[in-house]
């Protein structure tokens, strides 16, 4: 009763959202989304599906063409657009005015991003940059160049206070943290406690092997499809995993067991269903980069030592 | 993957687009050959789309469909092959979220006659049997193009 009482609500509300944060953790939330942004912006077309013939373009809602300002019919503007987007996310990662290459790199990215699936739907969930749009203009309000940027960068008048670190990283673990909670939501929404039979597992183990069209891996999925036990098994671990992974941003010995576990996740469903999933180098951002700096310049200092003491031999 | 699979057939439907030679041999395209449109677009904006259009639409669509899938066949044949949607990242191309084999990778693999014409059909088959046994799978011929 006591934890629950108002005042210590704040508490824990401002602990978590205003305590103290590291610059490095945020700069390299920066240089993370800045990094897999670009990758997924030049591994599409975006300009070229502005160039589709008007037939493809004909069923697209005014609505949404007015919510991202995508008209067919420009590809040469879009293809600037893809350039300045380009331009916008190497300033950021190196750290050039990054505040304000975050802002126009996650505006871009929101009018372009949904260009890859609008003439079908206008929501581009899971191609990518949904979540770098959100976390680029999140930094784009936060000091994230302190660290990590180059020496010009620093126009700030005045150090940030701590929390003004940690508020931006909080949110942008959330975003990607969601991604989890909400893709298990939908699964006991849509499907039921069913979702995790072993028949059901079974089933897309041998939909996603079988179909020679997104078969580039087929030997996983067909031998965890023979195994009912492990089928099952991987039905309520996903679901565990998915509904629990929301604990990271409270706990560090969550952060320290699953995050690496869902990169394991996401690797099994690579090789077992040929699924991608762009968003899991941005698990990063869970990492402390201070201490991992730290350990690299003890290991550094250590091997460099003893280079130095074997040449004085 | 949210949805359960069909419990009782356990089919499920899904499209294929193939090339036609002027001596009527089908042949699979490179999901490659279809930039800009990524596999899953095309396919998502044919199902839900494409069936519906007048057949003079339809027509203007498979049209350059078929100069899309003749101009990367002669990319895959060329000396340089068929791109990854970067060129200079190749294969370090970020994947769509479903991964799709590049069956164009090699020359050999590749048709060497003109398509003058493209089908799409509509594919079931019983996961159970597996895809690989052609004589147990559905197919129904959903659109045929062939230019006048």
């Amino acid at each position: 009763m006591i934890w629950l009482s108002s005042n210590s609500l704040v508490q824990h509300w401002n602990r978590f959202w205003y305590g103290l944060g590291s610059p490095t953790n945020l700069a390299a939330a920066r240089i993370v989304f800045g990094f897999t942004s670009l990758w997924v912006l030049v591994s599409r077309n975006f300009a070229g599906m502005s160039g589709l013939p008007s037939e493809f373009w004909s069923a697209v809602p005014a609505s949404a063409s007015w919510r991202y300002f995508d008209f067919g019919g420009h590809p040469a503007l879009e293809r600037g657009l893809e350039w300045a987007a380009g331009s916008a996310l190497v300033c950021a990662i190196a750290g050039v005015l990054p505040r304000i290459s975050c802002f126009i790199a996650g505006m871009l990215l929101y009018h372009l991003a949904p260009l890859e699936t609008i003439i079908w739907t206008p929501n581009p969930y899971a191609r990518g940059l949904t979540i770098s749009v959100l976390a680029l203009l999140t930094l784009a309000f936060s000091p994230c160049g302190d660290r990590w940027a180059l020496k010009f960068a620093h126009s700030r008048g005045q150090a940030a206070e701590r929390g003004d670190y940690t508020w931006p990283l909080r949110l942008i673990q959330l975003f990607v943290a969601q991604i989890y909670f909400f893709s298990g939501f939908a699964k006991i929404s849509h499907s039921g406690w069913r979702w995790a039979s072993a028949s059901n597992l079974r089933s897309w183990l041998l939909y996603f092997s079988e179909e020679d069209q997104v078969r580039v891996f087929h030997t996983l999925g067909r031998w965890l499809a023979e195994r009912p036990l492990l089928c099952q098994v991987i039905g309520v671990g996903t679901l565990i995993l998915e509904l629990g992974f929301i604990t990271v941003l409270f706990s560090k010995t969550a952060r320290r067991l699953l995050v690496p576990l869902a990169a394991v996740f996401h690797l099994g469903i690579l090789l077992s269903m040929n699924l991608a999933f762009l968003n899991v180098p941005q698990l990063l951002v869970f990492v402390d980069w201070d201490v991992a700096a730290a350990w690299l310049r003890r290991k550094s200092t250590y091997l460099f030592g003893a280079a130095v003491e074997g040449a004085q031999f | 993957m949210v949805g359960l699979t069909p419990p009782a057939a356990r089919s499920l439907p899904t499209l294929r687009i193939v090339g036609v030679d002027a001596n009527g041999n089908e042949h699979e395209i490179d999901y490659r050959a279809w930039n800009p449109l990524s596999l899953e677009e095309l396919y998502a904006w044919l199902n839900r789309h494409f069936f519906r259009m007048d057949a003079v639409s339809q027509d203007r669509v498979a049209s350059y469909l078929l100069q899309l899938s003749n101009h990367a066949r002669e990319r895959a044949i060329s000396q340089g092959g068929l791109h990854f949607p970067n060129r200079w990242l190749g294969p370090l191309t970020a994947p769509t979220h479903m991964l799709h084999p590049a069956i164009w990778s090699h020359a050999d693999g590749v048709p060497h006659n003109p398509f003058i014409g493209l089908r799409i059909y509509q594919e079931s088959w019983d996961l159970e049997v597996g895809a690989s046994a052609p004589a147990k799978s559905q197919r129904v011929l959903a659109y045929e193009y062939v230019p006048q």
